[in-house]
């Protein structure tokens, strides 16, 4: 009988302990969870956005003509981003002259690595699947000593590509609704519906046809249009 | 500095057919006296007078088929070859380069010919091995 008794004894304290500490825990659990931010997903604004990397090109690289454009949406701490642009290339020399012309366009999601950002300033890593639609054609005269007038003549219309790109980069709000940005992409999975006649030399949007890996570069002047107020959230203490 | 560094503009794709003669009789390495040799429909001869144990035969840029004639040793014989080319440019400062694939010899008045690499590339010892 005084077994039970000490035995009784000894638990009781224990038992009362575990059932603090659980109260404890659970209140903690309670407490983390009061601050945790509710996930928004209902978009609260549109943002537009121009490539100045791109039209500093046209203006400085002779041949080169290229323009792009982007929207992108929020969706909690996602952004639904869309892009579409167009390139030109053309080159010259003695034996030959070439010209590239086409649209391309991408869509993706990127993640905002720094969504408690009071400024609404983002860091972002994302993803982008791509498509492009162009046409070629290309003067070469390859005259020699043996053959004293060959000039090929090639022209394509209607090649297509597609590839992905993992992105990153960052937006700075500058002035109210305005904000910069830059954006660096890397190009993979390039797959390039070939034309019989010549090899692609540049593929609008992706870059160099030849390559199966690419880099990007983008800076961007953004406008963001309000759709709803939404505050940025805080962080959880 | 980088930027002002000449591009690299060796390609060995050149658009020949690199052709080597053999002895029928003991597959040895043949030197031959060519009188001359010819690409039909060019008149402008691809070799005269020469001693050649391998010649390198222009391919014709407008087409996908090539008949050269060989005048040599008092015997006139032909061989024709057929190919792919495209045109490729690796570097806008180099300018393109049409490089050549697919090479078949179809038709010959040699003893034997026998292809070796189908690639007109000078890193390959020789397109084709003929045998007389």
């Amino acid at each position: 009988m005084w077994k039970y008794i000490v035995s009784l004894w000894l638990v009781l304290p224990l038992a009362g302990f575990a059932q603090d500490a659980s109260t404890e825990v659970q209140d903690t659990v309670t407490t983390i969870k009061r601050f945790r931010p509710k996930p928004d997903f209902k978009p609260s604004f549109i943002r537009f956005g121009a490539d100045l990397y791109s039209m500093g090109n046209t203006l400085i690289e002779n041949g080169e003509r290229s323009f792009e454009v982007q929207a992108d949406m929020d969706f909690h701490r996602y952004f639904l981003t869309a892009e579409f642009g167009f390139q030109d290339t053309e080159l010259e020399d003695i034996n030959f002259d070439y010209s590239g012309t086409g649209t391309y366009y991408r869509f993706g999601v990127d993640m905002n690595l720094t969504q408690y950002n009071q400024d609404r300033n983002t860091i972002y890593l994302g993803m982008r699947y791509a498509r492009s639609r162009f046409q070629e054609s290309i003067n070469y005269d390859a005259s020699d000593s043996i053959f004293q007038n060959a000039t090929l003549r090639e022209s394509v219309e209607g090649v297509t590509s597609r590839w992905m790109e993992i992105t990153g980069g960052m937006k700075v709000r500058v002035w109210q609704n305005l904000s910069v940005g830059y954006i660096v992409r890397y190009k993979i999975f390039r797959k390039l519906n070939n034309q019989p006649e010549f090899d692609t030399y540049m593929v609008p949007g992706y870059g160099l046809g030849r390559k199966n890996t690419n880099f990007g570069f983008g800076f961007y002047v953004n406008y963001r249009l309000s759709l709803r107020y939404k505050a940025a959230p805080t962080k959880p203490n | 500095m980088a930027c002002t560094e000449l591009p690299d503009c060796q390609d060995t794709r050149y658009p020949v057919a690199q052709v080597s003669f053999f002895s029928a009789t003991d597959s040895s390495a043949l030197s031959v006296d060519f009188d001359s040799v010819f690409l039909v429909g060019n008149d402008i001869p691809l070799y005269e007078d020469t001693v050649q144990t391998q010649l390198r035969l222009r391919l014709d840029p407008l087409t996908d088929q090539a008949t050269y004639i060989f005048y040599a040793d008092s015997t006139v014989h032909t061989l024709e070859l057929t190919y792919e080319s495209r045109i490729a440019i690796e570097n806008p400062d180099c300018g393109p380069i049409q490089y050549f694939f697919g090479l078949e010899p179809v038709t010959s008045s040699f003893d034997s010919v026998a292809l070796i690499s189908p690639i007109a590339d000078l890193k390959v010892d020789a397109n084709v091995e003929v045998y007389r």
